[in-house]
């Protein structure tokens, strides 16, 4: 066996050595073309739900968050988990927030006619420490007017660009969204059928729902216009340490018991199901798409040697008639198959990973939901590269095997 | 010792039947060359197809040194090829993207030899031909006649019992086709058997036996 294999390479290198330098760089290109489609493709249909996640989890929960249980209206026992978390070496930082029902309402005062209706939305009002809040999500990253919230301020409030028609077009009776609102308005803030008046000092757009659906507040001003008696907050998110397994941060609260308290998740168990599911739709997606393109990458390859198999016919036809067996003409045209498969992933691999990733990185697609990001993990690619290599392993296999299977003396002859 | 008996070849096209090879029998010995005449269309090249196992008779027998070769199936005859027979084809066969050196150390390796080892016996058998400053060239760098003798050394390099050519020198100008004789005709002092084709009659006198064919048939053995 091991001399057929040496044969078939030998056969196979002087084969690609003396091959057209044009067809040869033609073929490579065609398989840097197909790996490239295989992973560029498939990443960016999976970079979407994985951004979407991403921004979730970046700019919303953190790698852990804990929030109310379900039948309360707040985080009960918070001083207890505060006790615990603050022994955990592997939480970087913390932020807590406050939240309250609220209707935010624009030219409260400026209504023409008794009939016209002011510009409102019901909403949520989040008490948070600004620089807490940065620390862990970033908000501050993502004011697209104005700017962020001043410690000290405790007359200003960040609007959610989702609470804006600028920003979320909706118009409908379940939902509306505030049409005249700028950087600078004073705005109407009723709690509790109280009205508190602010200045808007910017809005947040950071494509996560949670957070652009919120009006924001310093934790100070929060709890003067709070109407709750026991003042606790709702949420609690952490940043982790570089590295660190959020399932096993989060098994230490499990471990203390604290989930009798309040609902204690990483950022994934946290994510609403439906990003979950598109996430899973589009890996599906991604997947058949992927196999389309093995598909072609296969045919691709099976024409290629096809072709120079058949052309070849005769000279298949002399090896077999001075010996050499046809196993070793197999190998080396399956060979010269994994070869323009292997060293066109392998340039497909450098383009993706030194000008792919690092350009949607910097430019990532805007999409309302998310930031699209190409999606291609190492494993992946590699995966990708290992299946792309054992097809064209296979598709050289099968037209050499065909034309290997004729008889000597009609391929000598050309019959 | 080869011994052919009650060979015959039939060719089926549709419906019209055509027997190139008709119940055949006769022996060639171990180190006999032997030639094969008769015009075009004869039979001679498919006979020699037959007993050098390159193509399978419809009916009949050969034995090679008492073995039944042509009860072998496809892969066994590639192997006894390898081990046992050697080709010298009319239009040379040879590999195109391997260098003469490449074309005739190819058997050898396939007989599990190293690289190393193989190219020195290629060389040295293309030393035997006359093609030492020729080791490098592609076929299309070589002329005919060069061409020829490195078939011919790719043939005798595994030192085969049996050396088969056909035509050999049907593509070749008179002085070249003698260098090419004249190389057979020093292997078979040798000891080589040897199994020529030929339509050219003046070539049977430098061989032992002489067998004429026509329409099939043994029409003349001398």
């Amino acid at each position: 066996m091991f001399t057929t294999i040496k044969v078939g390479f030998y056969l196979a290198i002087k084969d690609l050595l003396r091959a057209s330098k044009l067809t040869t760089l033609l073929i490579i290109f065609i398989m840097t073309l197909t790996f490239l489609n295989l992973t560029v493709g498939r990443g960016i249909l999976v970079g979407l739900p994985k951004g979407s996640t991403q921004v979730y989890d970046e700019r919303y929960s953190g790698d852990i968050i804990i929030s109310k249980l379900r039948n309360d209206s707040f985080i009960i026992q918070e001083k207890e988990i505060e006790n615990f978390y603050q022994k955990i070496p592997e939480i970087k930082s913390v932020t807590k927030r406050y939240l309250h029902p609220v209707t935010l309402t624009t030219n409260y005062d400026a209504r023409l006619r008794s009939t016209e209706v002011s510009d409102s939305s019901g909403t949520l009002l989040a008490g948070i420490n600004p620089l807490e809040e940065d620390q862990v999500t970033g908000l501050s990253r993502f004011v697209v007017e104005g700017e962020y919230l001043d410690p000290n301020d405790r007359r200003g409030i960040l609007v959610g660009a989702s609470l804006l028609f600028k920003y979320s077009p909706i118009d409908s009776p379940t939902e509306s969204t505030i049409r005249n609102l700028k950087v600078g308005d004073k705005v109407k803030l009723t709690v509790s059928g109280v009205d508190n008046y602010y200045f808007v000092r910017g809005v947040v757009r950071s494509k996560v729902n949670e957070v652009d659906r919120r009006v924001y507040i310093n934790l100070d001003e929060f709890k003067m216009i709070s109407t709750e008696r026991d003042f606790k907050p709702e949420e609690i998110s952490f940043k982790l340490q570089p590295g660190v397994d959020a399932v096993s941060v989060r098994g230490k609260f499990y471990d203390a018991g604290l989930q009798k308290y309040a609902k204690i998740q990483t950022a994934l168990e946290s994510q609403p199901k439906f990003l979950q599911d598109i996430g899973v739709t589009f890996d599906i997606l991604g997947n058949f798409l992927g196999a389309i393109g093995i598909v072609v990458a296969s045919v691709t390859v099976f024409i290629i040697i096809f072709v120079n198999a058949i052309t070849r016919r005769k000279y298949i036809g002399i090896l077999k008639a001075i010996g050499i067996s046809s196993s070793a003409i197999e190998i080396s045209y399956m060979l010269q198959g994994v070869f323009y498969a292997v060293l066109g992933s392998g340039i497909g691999m450098l383009i993706l990973y030194s000008f792919f990733v690092p350009y949607f990185q910097e430019n990532p697609i805007n999409f309302p939901f998310a930031d699209g990001i190409l999606f291609a993990p190492i494993s992946d690619s590699l995966f990708r590269f290992g299946v792309l290599a054992f097809s064209s392993l296979i598709s050289g296999y099968i037209p050499a095997r065909i034309v290997v299977k004729q008889k000597t003396l009609d391929a000598i002859l050309g019959r | 010792m080869i011994i052919v008996k009650n060979l015959v070849k039939k060719f089926i096209n549709g419906s019209t039947e055509l027997i190139a090879v008709n119940n055949v029998s006769f022996e060639v010995q171990t180190g006999e060359f032997l030639s094969i005449i008769g015009k075009s269309g004869s039979g001679k090249s498919t006979l020699m197809y037959q007993m050098g196992l390159l193509d399978h008779p419809t009916s009949g027998q050969i034995f090679i040194d008492n073995i039944e070769v042509t009860k072998m199936y496809a892969e066994e005859r590639t192997e006894y090829r390898l081990q046992n027979l050697g080709y010298v084809f009319q239009d040379y066969a040879l590999l195109p993207t391997l260098t003469a050196c490449e074309n005739v150390l190819l058997p050898l390796m396939m007989k599990g030899l190293s690289i190393s080892e193989a190219e020195k016996k290629a060389r040295k058998a293309l030393d035997q031909v006359g093609l030492s400053k020729k080791y490098d060239n592609l076929p299309n760098m070589l002329s005919g006649g060069e061409q020829q003798r490195v078939s011919i050394a790719r043939a005798i390099v595994n030192k085969p019992k049996i050396l088969f050519a056909d035509e050999p020198t049907a593509n070749l100008d008179t002085e070249t086709s003698k260098v090419v004789l004249d190389t057979f005709k020093e292997l078979n002092k040798q000891g080589q058997t040897i199994i020529m084709v030929t339509h050219e009659k003046e070539y049977t006198k430098m061989t032992d036996k002489v067998l004429e064919l026509k329409d099939g048939r043994i029409v003349g053995a001398y």
